[in-house]
C-alpha cells in the first residue's frame, strides 16, 4: 500500500479506536461523586520513626495519627474536622462532622490526578489522588512536617 | 536563524536554542502550574503511562497515550512540513511549524483567559494542544539544525554536556574549536531554558495567563528575525549597487 493510503489509514483506525475505547471508560469526574468517609490519616514515613522513643507518641503501632496530631497538621487546612466528604456532581464538596458543616469546591487537574480543594477566601489545596476504586479513595498531601513526608488520607465509600 | 537548512552556523543554532528553549521552559512551567501536568518532556509522560497501566487506571492510560501521541504528531507535522516545502521555500517550510505552533499557544491562552472553566475534559485538551505545540517545535528545531537543537526537554541535552564535560578533562578536546561550539550550545539551551521556567513562574503571579502571549511573542522573534533578514537582504540587493555587488561576489 502507497504510504498517502497507509499513514491515513493508519492514523484513522488508531484515531478511531482511541475514542472507541475513551468512550468505554468512566472518568475520574464521575467515579468521584459520592459520599466518602474518612477512615485514616497516615504518615508516609511514621514506620522508621516508631520506635525511636518520644516520636512514638505520635503513632499507633501501625502508623495511623492519633486525633491529636492529625488534629494540628489540619488545623490551617479546609478538610480540618472533616470526616464526611461528600462530591456533588455540581462541584459542590460538603464537609460534614461532630460540629462542622462546611461546603467549598472541588475540581480534578492534571489527567485526574490533582484534587483541587477551594474554600472561603480564596483558599485553595492541592490533594494527589494516589487511589480511586468503587469503594476506596486515598489521597496524599504534603505537609510542613517534611521529615515524615506525605499525609495519607484514606476514606471508604458511604453512598454513591 | 530558522531559514538555513544545512551548513548552519553555531550562532545560529544558538539564536535559535535560546529562544525556542526558553518559550519551551516557559510553557513547561506555566502548564503545571495551571494544569498540573508537564508539557514539554515526554520521559515522564512514559514512566506516569507504565504507572497507570501497573495500576489498572485504563481512563488515565489512555489520556497520557493521547497526550504522547500528539507530541509524536506534533514532531511528525513539522518535519512532513521542512520535507515537503523546503525546496519550494524554505523560510516558509522553516516558519509554518512555528506559526501553527503559537496558534496553539494562542488558543490556550486565549481559552485559558476567557472561557477555562477547569473541568477536567478543559484540562486534558489544553495539556494536549501544549503538548502538540512543544512537538512542532521540537520536530522543527531538531529537523533544520541536524538534531543539534533539541529543546523542549533537558534530558539528552544533560546527556551530551556530561560525556563533553568529561571529554574537557582533556587537552586535545579542550582544543577541538567544534567541541566548544557544541558546549557552549548546550549550556546556551540549558541556562535559556530554566531562565524561561524561572520567568514563567515569577511573572505569573502578576500577570497571570498572559504567560502565553510573551511566549508567543519570543516565537514571533524567531520567525520575525529571518523574515527581516531575508526582505532587507532583498532591500538593499535592489536599493544599493554596492550591496548588490557584494553580495553577488559573496555568491560567485
Amino acid at each position: 500500500m502507497k504510504a498517502r493510503f497507509l499513514y491515513p489509514t493508519v492514523f484513522l483506525a488508531v484515531s478511531s479506536m482511541y475514542f472507541f475505547m475513551l468512550s468505554l471508560q468512566q472518568g475520574p469526574e464521575s467515579r468521584i461523586v459520592g459520599e466518602w468517609k474518612e477512615v485514616s490519616w497516615e504518615y508516609e514515613k511514621v514506620d522508621s520513626l516508631i520506635h525511636r522513643g518520644p516520636d512514638y507518641l505520635l503513632a499507633d503501632h501501625i502508623g495511623r495519627l492519633t486525633d491529636h496530631i492529625k488534629s494540628q497538621i489540619a488545623k490551617s487546612l479546609i478538610v480540618h474536622e472533616a470526616e464526611v466528604w461528600k462530591f456533588g456532581t455540581d462541584e459542590t464538596l460538603q464537609m460534614l462532622g461532630d460540629s462542622l458543616a462546611r461546603e467549598t469546591r472541588w475540581k480534578l487537574k492534571g489527567r485526574g490526578n490533582i484534587l483541587q480543594i477551594s474554600g472561603a477566601d480564596s483558599q485553595t489545596e492541592h490533594y494527589k489522588i494516589q487511589e480511586l476504586t468503587p469503594t476506596r479513595m486515598v489521597l496524599h498531601f504534603n505537609t510542613d512536617m517534611q521529615v515524615r513526608g506525605i499525609v495519607k488520607i484514606t476514606f471508604e465509600r458511604i453512598n454513591a | 536563524m530558522i531559514k538555513r537548512y544545512r551548513d548552519r552556523t553555531n550562532r545560529e543554532n544558538i539564536q535559535l536554542g535560546v529562544l525556542t528553549a526558553f518559550s519551551a521552559g516557559m510553557v513547561n512551567v506555566i502548564s503545571v502550574i495551571i494544569f498540573f501536568a508537564f508539557t514539554s518532556n515526554i520521559t515522564g509522560h512514559f514512566a506516569i503511562l507504565a504507572e497507570e497501566i501497573s495500576k489498572g487506571n485504563w481512563y488515565q492510560v489512555l489520556v497520557v497515550f493521547g497526550w504522547i501521541s500528539l507530541f509524536f504528531l506534533g514532531n511528525f507535522t513539522a518535519n512532513l512540513i521542512v520535507i515537503n516545502f523546503n525546496k519550494t521555500n524554505a523560510y516558509l517550510a522553516h516558519s509554518l511549524p512555528i506559526v501553527l505552533e503559537i496558534i496553539c499557544l494562542l488558543t490556550v491562552g486565549t481559552y485559558t483567559q476567557f472561557y477555562y472553566r477547569e473541568t477536567l475534559l478543559e484540562t486534558e485538551l489544553m495539556v494536549s494542544l501544549m503538548l502538540f505545540a512543544m512537538g512542532l517545535q521540537n520536530g522543527l528545531t531538531a529537523t533544520i539544525s541536524n538534531a543539534a537543537v533539541k529543546t523542549t526537554h533537558l534530558t539528552g541535552l544533560t546527556t551530551d554536556l556530561g560525556i563533553l564535560t568529561s571529554m574537557f578533562t582533556q587537552k586535545e578536546y579542550r582544543d577541538r574549536p567544534e567541541l566548544r561550539d557544541k558546549m557552549r550550545l548546550l549550556l546556551s539551551i540549558m541556562v535559556s531554558y530554566v531562565v524561561g521556567g524561572v520567568s514563567a513562574g515569577l511573572i505569573y503571579l502578576t500577570i497571570n495567563y498572559n504567560v502565553f502571549y510573551i511566549v508567543c511573542l519570543f516565537l514571533f522573534i524567531v520567525i520575525g528575525y529571518d523574515f527581516y533578514r531575508i526582505e532587507m537582504a532583498d532591500y538593499l540587493a535592489k536599493k544599493q549597487p554596492f550591496y548588490r555587488k557584494t553580495l553577488k561576489n559573496q555568491a560567485a
